[in-house]
């Protein structure tokens, strides 16, 4: 119980350090801020230090990168008696020997041991009671309040705190571990890439015995000469588009603590370690996703909604913003479109769709998936090894090599008819667009259009909070869809109220 | 922010270093009751004060310096103080105005003019020896088009590289880009150079209407 206690009240300050850290107004008061931080999320495993890892990004300098690198582990003493609870037998008659761990993580740590004069294994071994302590927490961050656009803009917090659940539940079962290693490597091949075998006969829940791998980080590789970084960045970006778009199966935290690589006489090798988090991509998604760059790259010509929706997209959502999806995926596929070396330090992917979009790209990303945020840190993880290794590859051939051809064959075989989209009831009337506009108070006002029929899905579209606002004043939104399904959608104000937090004006306008 | 900057200069007669400005250089001259001369030629605004000891020195940047010169010392009250001399990367001519304005014509040597073959914008390992063919073969594009012909025949040879599974541009990859990037008309010229350079062009040679 005490322990509990003691990780709510770490955790909970590790909440007040970022806010602190969001709230830095200079860049010193940042990065002491930052640093504060990140000693810290250094001092506890579990969630807080998960988080630290998420902070830390896919880059080897960052300010929280010391967390991916060098947290203290527990003495072998303290870890034996875990391993030999979960083997049933002495850990002398399995290993010829077993070393003090050099590297902990969140979860867990690892020690590199012999089985035998030919055998050297690495066995990752989860820290005892860290399942229960991280349950523990994850109840305490379902207790954390929405705020900022997640509020205004209606995410569904609810999914991503599932997706972020299911994740941190399958990084507790080494089992499931070593089997999405198992099906990674076999799935998985690019020239370079390594990823060690497994001993599933040695393997627990929360024991994960795997052959032991040598070599430097990627803040090594960075020195070395620029056609051994050119091969590296390669098989990282063809190991990222081959299991995304080819086996569905993506390393799903590939920050440089799960990373080691070697070059000796040979060609350069990348080790992947710690497959706990993989992202399971189905095909529909992949497909769509697939022909998205074929869209942008003018290969294809398909509706951009329906691409969006087959990737999980809210079609609905979409509709507001429906004529700037062309010039979108132009931003988003821009590596793959341009038919040179791809300069990613010069490529501001931000501020263009900040441009594009504006406000909206709340929309957007409220529109999106919960899943996608973590491919998006994948791919955000790759673009931060490329800027480390210092190099500038061409993206499309190197994906157009990745994938079997079976693979293109079945990209460009599928059509969004396959798809259902899930209809609007057919309603008529003159109006065209339904203009929503919320303003706190002593805020500035929120503007948002959309399609006249997106009135009928007022009551999904309208932020939690406010909607239980008008709830208390008694305005159902439920009742405002059955007066239109009746009227039709003619130009009228739906909604002028002034609500405790809140002034909000709805109306269909032409 | 937004702002416009005006140099001041030092003349014995404003108004006679006025007239020269507009006749000789195209200024638009001004005068103005309480503010005296003024000429300015869209890019350049100049403020024209009287004084005995004349401080007035324009650097004319011209890509034809002898032409210019020419031009300019047909005019009677333009002389010439040096022959056109050759500094390391420009050529440079003082003249000087009756009316005290002294004229610096200079011009930025080209790398023909220097002789040099500038480095290729590259991303990827080129082999040596067909970056030095790549380098001469471009002399080919005329010298306001060859900066971007560098560029796109660099990123092609690259992009065709890597398309193969290669991470290094050879021989094939380049010249092949090269053909890609350079206009059909041109192509008989283009495969000469490569000739000249000693490479079998025929490899690369298009049939007509490909």
């Amino acid at each position: 119980m005490w322990q509990l206690i003691q990780r709510s009240y770490r955790f909970i300050r590790t909440l007040w350090a970022v806010k602190a850290l969001r709230q830095a107004d200079n860049d010193a008061v940042k990065q002491q801020a930052q640093h504060a931080l990140s000693e810290l999320l250094a001092g506890s495993r579990g969630l807080p230090m998960k988080v630290g890892q998420v902070l830390a990004g896919m880059g080897d300098e960052s300010e929280y990168a010391a967390l991916t690198q060098s947290v203290e582990p527990w003495s072998l003493k303290k870890m034996l008696p875990v391993l030999e609870k979960a083997w049933g037998k002495p850990v002398s008659t399995i290993l010829e020997n077993i070393e003090e761990s050099q590297a902990a993580a969140s979860l867990g740590q690892v020690h590199r041991a012999k089985l035998n004069a030919h055998e050297t294994v690495a066995i990752k071994i989860q820290y005892p009671d860290i399942a229960k302590a991280m349950q523990a927490e994850m109840r305490l961050y379902g207790l954390i309040p929405a705020g900022g656009p997640v509020k205004t803009w209606g995410f569904d917090l609810q999914a991503y705190k599932q997706t972020l659940n299911q994740n941190i539940h399958q990084e507790l079962d080494y089992l499931n571990e070593m089997k999405q290693q198992m099906l990674f490597s076999g799935s998985v091949h690019v020239q370079g890439l390594h990823v060690p075998s497994t001993y599933p006969l040695l393997c627990r829940k929360n024991i994960l015995v795997q052959s032991w791998a040598e070599g430097v980080r990627l803040s090594d590789v960075a020195t070395w000469g620029l056609p051994q970084r050119l091969f590296v960045a390669r098989t990282l970006m063809q190991s990222l588009f081959q299991s995304l778009f080819q086996a569905g199966l993506v390393h799903g935290d590939p920050h440089p603590g799960n990373m080691l690589f070697r070059y000796d006489e040979k060609e350069p090798q990348t080790t992947l370690l710690d497959f706990g988090c993989m992202l399971q991509i189905d095909e529909m998604p992949r497909l769509a996703l697939l022909n998205m760059i074929a869209v942008a790259r003018g290969e294809r010509d398909i509706n951009l909604l329906t691409l969006f929706s087959a990737m999980g997209f809210d079609e609905h959502k979409l509709q507001a913003i429906e004529a700037k999806l062309p010039t979108l995926i132009q931003l988003l596929c821009r590596p793959f479109i341009e038919e040179r070396a791809f300069d990613i330090e010069h490529w501001d992917l931000s501020a263009s769709v900040e441009l594009l979009l504006g406000d909206d790209k709340w929309w957007f990303r409220s529109s999106a998936p919960a899943n996608l945020f973590l491919v998006m840190r994948v791919f955000q993880g790759l673009l931060s090894q490329l800027i480390l290794l210092k190099v500038k590859l061409p993206w499309f051939p190197l994906l157009q090599q990745a994938l079997k051809t079976s693979t293109w064959e079945q990209a460009k075989a599928w059509t969004p008819d396959d798809i259902e989209i899930a209809k609007q009831p057919e309603v008529q009337g003159s109006a065209t667009h339904l203009c929503i506009c919320i303003k706190p108070h002593g805020k500035n006002e929120i503007n948002i259009t959309l399609t006249a029929i997106s009135a009928l899905d007022l009551e999904n579209l309208m932020p939690e909070l406010i909607a239980l606002e008008m709830r208390d004043a008694g305005v159902h939104l439920s009742d405002i869809r059955k007066k239109l399904l009746n009227d039709g959608l003619e130009p009228q104000i739906l909604m002028d109220m002034e609500m405790p937090s809140y002034h909000c004006h709805i109306e269909l306008t032409i | 922010m937004y702002f416009a900057i005006a140099s001041h200069i030092f003349v014995p007669d404003p108004k006679q270093s006025a007239s020269f400005l507009a006749e000789c250089l195209a200024f638009r001259t001004q005068y103005k009751d309480g503010y005296g001369w003024s000429a300015e030629n869209g890019t350049v605004s100049l403020l024209i004060h009287s004084s005995e000891q004349p401080q007035a020195s324009l650097e004319i940047q011209c890509n034809h310096l002898e032409r210019d010169s020419q031009a300019l010392l047909k005019h009677a009250d333009v002389h010439a103080v040096s022959d056109i001399e050759k500094h390391p990367r420009r050529l440079e001519q003082r003249l000087i105005s009756d009316c005290g304005i002294s004229l610096i014509l200079s011009q930025m040597l080209t790398e023909d003019d220097l002789n040099e073959l500038p480095d290729l914008p590259t991303s990827l390992p080129w082999d040596e020896q067909t970056m030095q063919h790549v380098q001469r073969i471009l002399r080919i594009v005329p010298l306001d088009f060859r900066a971007k012909a560098r560029q796109q025949s660099t990123e092609r040879a690259e992009y065709l590289a890597v398309e193969q599974g290669d991470l290094m541009v050879s021989e094939t990859y380049a010249m092949q880009a090269l053909v890609d990037v350079t206009l059909k008309f041109q192509h008989p010229t283009l495969y000469q150079a490569m000739r000249d350079e000693g490479i079998a062009s025929e490899v690369y040679e298009r049939p007509c209407g490909n």
